[in-house]
């Protein structure tokens, strides 16, 4: 459970978990065997019209929370079960007190319910002086332990077989050799008593169903079917947004859930269960809301209610990976945890926690309902400075970014104001002490003597190309890698187009964005579009995929409701391109025009160009083309810079970094390809530190050194 | 009746094989009863506790020994009950029919039927509104489901009208069963019979 107050306090946290070997150890593990897994696990299916059909029944289902929810509690009265609704998680564990007084009960069991957690149900009922035993394995663990889960669907995956051998021993008073088969075996002997002990037993559910009022529970070890049959009383909390109309709608969730969850066709046990247990048993449904039917309105978040809980945006989450689920949320884990823990728990839980996305959009790709975490994360940014007011260096920042002149004259004397630091290098060599400590795992690269729109009105051009082609520029190759744009003007050139560079484009917005600032990401957008006019051009090009995904998809969300934008901003979305799909899918590059060398060639794909952009394969064939593509494990895993990102996050950031490197330098290849001018500061940097091992070139470098000699002469 | 659809079945085979259950395939029902009671008899006895109650035949003596198995099988109709205690009496097994809450420490096998079946991901739809048919399901050592290959279907959608049907009613709870009870919860390693049976066997009868 993360609670850091300040700052400070959280990277103590961070360190701390970065110090625990096992759980790295173990996370990295289960992060490959996950990855391998799902892919298998969705292979004879259609997975994205499952998650779309999951996506829209639960949109659907939200849009008729109210109706649902008294269709289930008429249905459920008709049947002899009692309906409970929850405004807060404090009249929800005052209830579920009151039900346990009223029947007399003592002793309670429970399932694993990461709804209860939300609520603290298990701490309200002890205080009450009710005996409350987890029967979930882990959370049975974690319960001894005293300790939250670390993941939705493994709680105790933190955890190692000796630790829990040592906490048996002490719970059993009897030694336990750390065999996992004895250990699963102490369990089932020391909980069959609970349940039988047990006057209430405690579930969730993974999804309710308006027209039958019937729960289901989807479960591994079965244990949800025995507390929800031997206790005298059962109590399911709900939240309000597990609705569906009806079952075909669940059977959709009850199939993607354990295939997302832990890459498993199904569950061991699907529980559909209506009606009373018996007619001496008792059951009780209680509806959470909590800030769930007012989130239902909410038109940007509401989508986080799609939520089935798969816990795959933390599988998939390379922050999560390195420091595990205590400090990737409050008590929800993962994307959805920085997400849920603002929306549940409040902003102080979320302050701090809302910062630590790399925004690598592993997990949006991943969600089993289509939610776009990381645009949520966003607005959760921008609305906590709405709600707090910015800190100062934001607002130095949004200005400054957003007065072209200013920010470019500033780039500008930064080229002077570096000499010292750089000592005539193209990296900063000379950080000072404070600075260097937290950022010296990769060096920094110097702002360039000239940036490219100085040299551009010197750079040879064709007249007479047919493919008009406008240049976006972006800020890092602009001022600090020019020489990857000019290198793409070769190859565009010696293929027929004719370029044009916008002298009064600036920064795309999307750091500013990614801090929160979303006026500022709005006025930055406003202003490309004027400076580009598309229409005017076949295509608007860009090497940075972050700058076109930010553009293709983000700009035309800031400017919906800004009637000034209009045709301007769909025009610049739907124009922006990046640079290996232009040249495979536009200009069809081959072998007629590109050499094979005799390099050999690994390559990172960069987060924002194969899961923004979509743009997997052509990457890929253009190495092919032009050298010896080596592939690699995980190469559109992130490089760990996310901008300022790094900055904030050093300590994840190097050890992201570090374990790509290490992979790509076993691979046996002599140059490392990246999309993007991000991660190239961030490769780039690392080798440097690293003894350059590997170099480390734009794939537009690339391209353009292995031109065949008469397609280079075109060139100008 | 429908027929049975191969393809079904094999997919219904290969799924439950990746799922560590274990599938046989009889031509009878008595066959398959056969095989349960086969099974219960060479498996090793579980541990009773001592206040579960004696069966009219049982000395404490012989409790002591840990020599008595018990095979569960609620839900049978009258003749398949029939068969069963003969087959049973012979194999020196205590057979319950009803009362299992009495047994808490669990059973040693449990013998239930399953309606309908699942090919995506070998699936036994057992309706456990019955209490001693979910308990023979969750309290035993070994879980036997006995499915017709004609009830098993592709996908779980070809269900939905089998669940609309039984949740319509006043009280159901149905299981949806495809694996032991199992658990990855230390080091993710897998483990089974952390609540329930350690093995699931499904017995698919012609017809
Ligand atoms: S947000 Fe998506 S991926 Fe994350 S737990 Fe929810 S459904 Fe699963």
């Amino acid at each position: 459970m993360q609670n850091a107050k300040t700052m400070k306090d959280f990277h103590r946290d961070l360190a701390s978990a970065l110090d625990d070997d096992f759980l790295r150890s173990t996370l990295d593990a289960f992060a490959l065997a996950y990855r391998t897994g799902r892919a298998e696990v969705f292979a004879d299916m259609d997975e994205p019209a499952l998650v779309a059909a999951v996506a829209g029944a639960k949109d659907a289902a939200l849009d008729k929370l109210e109706d649902l929810y008294l269709r289930f509690r008429s249905e459920a009265e008709k049947r002899g079960v009692v309906v409970h609704r929850a405004a807060t998680a404090a009249e929800a564990n005052a209830l579920i007190v009151r039900i346990a007084h009223d029947a007399r009960c003592r002793a309670i069991v429970k399932a694993k319910s990461m709804t209860t957690e939300e609520i603290r149900l298990s701490t309200a009922l002890e205080d009450a002086g009710l005996e409350v035993v987890e029967t979930d394995l882990g959370e049975w663990i974690t319960q001894l332990r005293r300790e939250g889960p670390t993941h939705m669907v493994l709680p105790a995956i933190h955890l190692s077989r000796h630790q829990v051998a040592e906490l048996f021993a002490q719970v059993t008073q009897t030694p336990h050799p750390p065999d996992i088969g004895t250990l699963v075996k102490v369990a089932r002997r020391a909980l069959r008593p609970k349940f039988t002990a047990a006057d209430m037993g405690i579930t969730g559910a993974n999804f309710a169903v308006a027209e039958n009022a019937a729960i289901g529970l989807c479960t591994n070890e079965g244990n949800a079917r025995l507390v929800t049959t031997l206790p005298r009383v059962h109590v399911a909390l709900v939240g309000l947004e597990k609705l569906v109309p009806t079952v075909s709608e669940a059977l959709d969730i009850v199939r993607i859930l354990p295939r997302n969850a832990t890459a498993q066709a199904v569950t061991a046990y699907v529980t559909w269960l209506t009606g009373r247990p018996t007619p001496n048993q008792e059951r009780h449904i209680v509806f959470l809301d909590n800030g769930r039917a007012a989130l239902a309105k909410d038109p940007v978040c509401r989508q986080i209610l799609r939520c089935v809980r798969c816990g795959a945006c933390a599988n998939v989450c390379p922050v999560y990976r390195l420091v595990g689920g205590h400090k990737m949320g409050h008590i929800y884990i993962g994307a959805i945890g920085l997400i849920l823990t603002y929306f549940y728990h409040g902003r102080e839980k979320a302050r701090h926690l809302i910062q630590n996305c790399i925004g690598c959009e592993a997990c949006k790709q991943v969600c089993a309902a289509g939610i776009d975490l990381p645009a949520v994360i966003r607005e959760i940014r921008s609305r906590l400075l709405e709600e707090e007011g910015a800190p100062l260096e934001n607002t130095l920042l949004a200005k400054v970014m957003t007065s072209r002149r200013i920010f470019h004259a500033l780039l500008r004397f930064g080229k002077w104001a570096q000499r010292p630091l750089t000592g005539g290098t193209p990296y900063i060599r000379h950080l000072p002490d404070i600075f260097r400590k937290s950022q010296g795992f990769r060096s920094l690269p110097a702002i360039a003597g000239a940036p490219f729109r100085v040299r551009w009105p010197s750079l040879p051009k064709r007249f007479d190309g047919r493919v008009l082609v406008g240049l976006f520029a972006g800020c890092a190759q602009d001022f600090v890698y020019p020489e990857q744009l000019e290198a793409a003007i070769t190859v565009l050139n010696a293929h027929g187009c004719r370029v044009d560079f916008p002298l009064k484009q600036n920064c795309c917005g999307l750091p500013l964005h990614m801090l929160g600032e979303r006026d500022a990401a709005r006025a930055l957008a406003r202003e490309n579009i004027r400076a580009f006019d598309a229409a005017r051009f076949d295509h608007i090009l860009t090497l940075c995929p972050s700058c076109a995904s930010h553009i293709r998809h983000a700009y035309p969300r800031l400017l919906a409701d800004d009637p000034g934008a209009g045709t301007g901003v769909q025009q610049f979305a739907s124009r922006i391109r990046d640079f290996s799909s232009f040249l495979v899918d536009i200009l069809g590059l081959s072998s007629a025009t590109i050499r094979q060398s005799e390099q050999k060639i690994c390559y990172h794909a960069s987060c924002h160009l194969c899961r923004g952009l979509s743009v997997t394969r052509q990457p890929r064939e253009l190495l092919t083309l032009a050298a010896t593509y080596v592939p690699t494990e995980e190469e559109d895993s992130c490089c760990g810079f996310g901008g300022s990102y790094s900055l904030k996050f050093p300590e994840i950031s190097r050890r992201i970094l570090d374990r790509k490197l290490s992979r790509y330098e076993q691979s046996g290849a002599d140059i490392l390809a990246v999309d993007c001018p991000g991660c190239i500061i961030q490769f780039r940097g690392g080798e440097e530190q690293r003894g350059n091992r590997l170099r480390v070139l734009h794939i537009a470098e690339i391209i353009a050194g292995n031109l065949k000699q008469e397609n280079g002469d075109r060139n100008g | 009746m429908p027929g049975i659809d191969a393809e079904n079945i094999a997919r219904f085979k290969k799924n439950a094989a990746a799922a560590a259950v274990t599938v046989v395939e009889t031509k009878t029902l008595r066959q398959a009863v056969a095989y349960a009671l086969d099974l219960c008899a060479k498996k090793p006895p579980r541990e009773p506790l001592p206040t579960e109650p004696l069966h009219p035949a049982e000395s404490p003596s012989r409790r002591e020994e840990g020599t008595e198995r018990i095979l569960a099988a609620p839900g049978l109709d009258a003749k398949n009950a029939a068969l069963l205690d003969t087959l049973g009496a012979r194999r020196d097994l205590r057979i319950l029919r009803k009362g299992l809450r009495a047994y808490p420490a669990g059973i040693d096998l449990g013998l239930v039927l399953a309606e309908a079946g699942i090919a995506e991901s070998a699936t036994c739809l057992v309706d456990a509104t019955d209490e001693d048919v979910r308990l023979a399901t969750m309290l035993c050592e070994i879980s036997v489901l006995i499915l017709k290959k004609s009830a098993v279907a592709a996908t779980p959608h070809d269900c939905a009208s089998f669940l609309t049907e039984r949740l319509d009613r006043d009280a159901a709870y149905l299981a949806c069963i495809s694996g032991p009870s199992k658990t990855s919860d230390i080091e993710r390693v897998l483990a089974t019979g952390v609540h329930g049976p350690l093995e699931l066997h499904v017995a698919l009868v012609e017809g």
